[in-house]
């Protein structure tokens, strides 16, 4: 039973309560009156000793006829009073019942009210307590996953030390290795001095060329004066003409030969500044493009070296 | 093949590498023309020096006579005078000049290419220019370069390429004077 429930019987009860004092008051009222009755009725004892004295009839006879109109007048409204007290009796009854009825009807209501929220209660409960099972079980999961994981992340973490290890070696090594490349620079610088050697081997082939040429051109004026003593020689010069003649065009000879010589010469000393010139800067090229490798590699070693978070 | 872009942007950071170097400096006027025929190039000597990449070598030839009026201009606040030329402090300097404004070049290119290479200047003599053909080259230029309406010099350009060469430098951009003359 609710607390709706108690308080509208409470309120039953006190109504009842209020009506039984009603019904009390009236039967007290009765009794009163009966009592009053009784009082004022002829007692059979005095109404002898009243009939042995000698009275007057009459007088008597009125006196009774009086009491029993009274008699009759009380009789009346103790019927009266009676049938009041029945008939509320009665109403009060027919409210009883009805409000028992109602109290009933109203206490079934609210008992299967309260039965449905109690079966919703229940449902709750049991949905409530379903969930819990199901949190605790995927808080039992979420910690075994975890746990799992945090196995997998160890062994992931020691795998990648192990592998920071060995990549650092090699990084070292390959620091090492493009040390050691860098230092190639020196052999194009090297090569650039062979270049001055070349130069200056050019340019004593050039000064012989030089005193060839000048001697080529001694040769020619020997020639020519050889001819013009051949020819003042007459007859007897004419063999020594032919000599000088031969002489001279050996000389022209090695006059275009020395021109062509020392035009090589240029040509050689152009091919070769600009050959070893373009050694010297792809060897620098070179060089920058290791030690910009060689820079990285470096901050990749130090990267790894710093500790793992 | 040498883009025509290419030998534009060529020829813009070689005038832009000489009036900065060789001019700005001194606050001499520069006047730089394209010549057609190279004999008129009558200087005795050149130097030249390389800038190298994959895809091309390029070789500037600066021309010069060591001559009084040549010896004045690059001895202007330089401690190289004519009585001081002796041990060759000219021809340092003028090389000097070379090397920077080629290095100004180098810069340049850097910008397109990322690998570039610069070899030392060497000095060579008048007739080897008549051979710089036999180098095969894609590009080749010759220049006037007039200093103060006085001093005539000579620069030649010659790019042998080795692949197609193609990019553009923004000729909007002005060069700047990146370090003091040293002396090699």
């Amino acid at each position: 039973m609710n607390i709706f429930t108690r308080k509208r019987h409470r309120n039953v009860e006190q109504k009842l309560a209020a009506e039984s004092v009603l019904v009390n008051e009236l039967e007290a009222e009765l009794q009163v009156n009966i009592d009053s009755l009784n009082n004022d009725a002829i007692h059979p004892e005095l109404l002898s000793q009243e009939l042995a004295e000698p009275l007057e009839v009459e007088n008597n006879n009125d006196f009774l006829q009086q009491n029993n109109i009274k008699l009759e007048q009380l009789e009346q409204e103790n019927a009266e009073l009676i049938k009041q007290i029945k008939k509320l009796s009665e109403a009060h009854q027919q409210e009883i019942t009805s409000i028992k009825i109602e109290a009933e009807t109203k206490q079934n209501f609210h008992e299967q009210e309260l039965s449905e929220k109690e079966e919703q209660l229940t449902y709750l409960e049991n949905q409530l307590a379903q969930v819990r099972e199901e949190k605790e079980q995927a808080l039992i999961d979420n910690y075994q996953t975890q746990k799992q994981h945090n196995a997998e992340f160890e062994a992931l973490k020691q795998s990648i030390l192990n592998k920071r290890g060995e990549f650092k070696d090699k990084v070292n090594n390959l620091s090492n290795e493009i040390a050691e490349i860098t230092k190639f620079s020196d052999i194009f610088e090297r090569w650039h001095e062979d270049m001055n050697s070349l130069m200056i081997q050019n340019k004593a082939m050039h000064d012989q060329n030089d005193r060839f040429s000048s001697i080529v051109r001694t040769i020619v004026i020997l020639s020519v004066n050889a001819a013009i003593e051949a020819a003042r020689a007459g007859e007897n010069g004419r063999g020594f003409a032919v000599v000088a003649q031969e002489i001279r065009h050996l000389a022209n000879v090695s006059e275009d030969l020395s021109r062509d010589y020392s035009r090589n010469l240029y040509k050689n000393d152009l091919i070769t500044t600009s050959t070893f010139q373009d050694i010297q800067a792809g060897g620098k090229m070179i060089t920058s493009a290791l030690i910009g490798i060689h820079v990285t590699s470096k901050n990749l070693k130090n990267s790894i070296i710093s500790p793992v978070k | 093949m040498i883009s025509e872009e290419a030998q534009s942007s060529f020829a813009h950071i070689f005038k832009s590498a000489v009036t900065t170097n060789f001019c700005d400096y001194y606050n001499d006027m520069c006047e730089i023309d394209v010549i057609d025929d190279h004999k008129e190039i009558t200087e005795a000597e050149f130097s030249v020096l390389t800038i190298t990449s994959t895809s091309f070598r390029f070789l500037t030839l600066l021309h010069f006579d060591t001559n009084e009026s040549t010896i004045k201009y690059f001895a202007n606040g330089s401690i190289v005078d004519e009585e001081h030329n002796e041990n060759n402090e000219f021809l340092d300097q003028i090389l000097e000049f070379c090397n920077l404004a080629c290095g100004a070049m180098n810069r340049h290119l850097n910008d397109h290419y990322t690998y570039s290479g610069m070899s030392t200047p060497y000095v060579l003599t008048r007739p080897c220019l008549d051979f710089i053909t036999d180098l095969n080259p894609g590009y080749i230029k010759h220049y006037r370069i007039t200093i103060n309406q006085s001093l005539v010099l000579h620069a030649t350009l010659c790019i042998c390429n080795f692949g197609n060469v193609d990019f553009s430098v923004d000729k909007s951009k002005a060069d700047e004077i990146t370090g003091e003359l040293q002396m090699l």
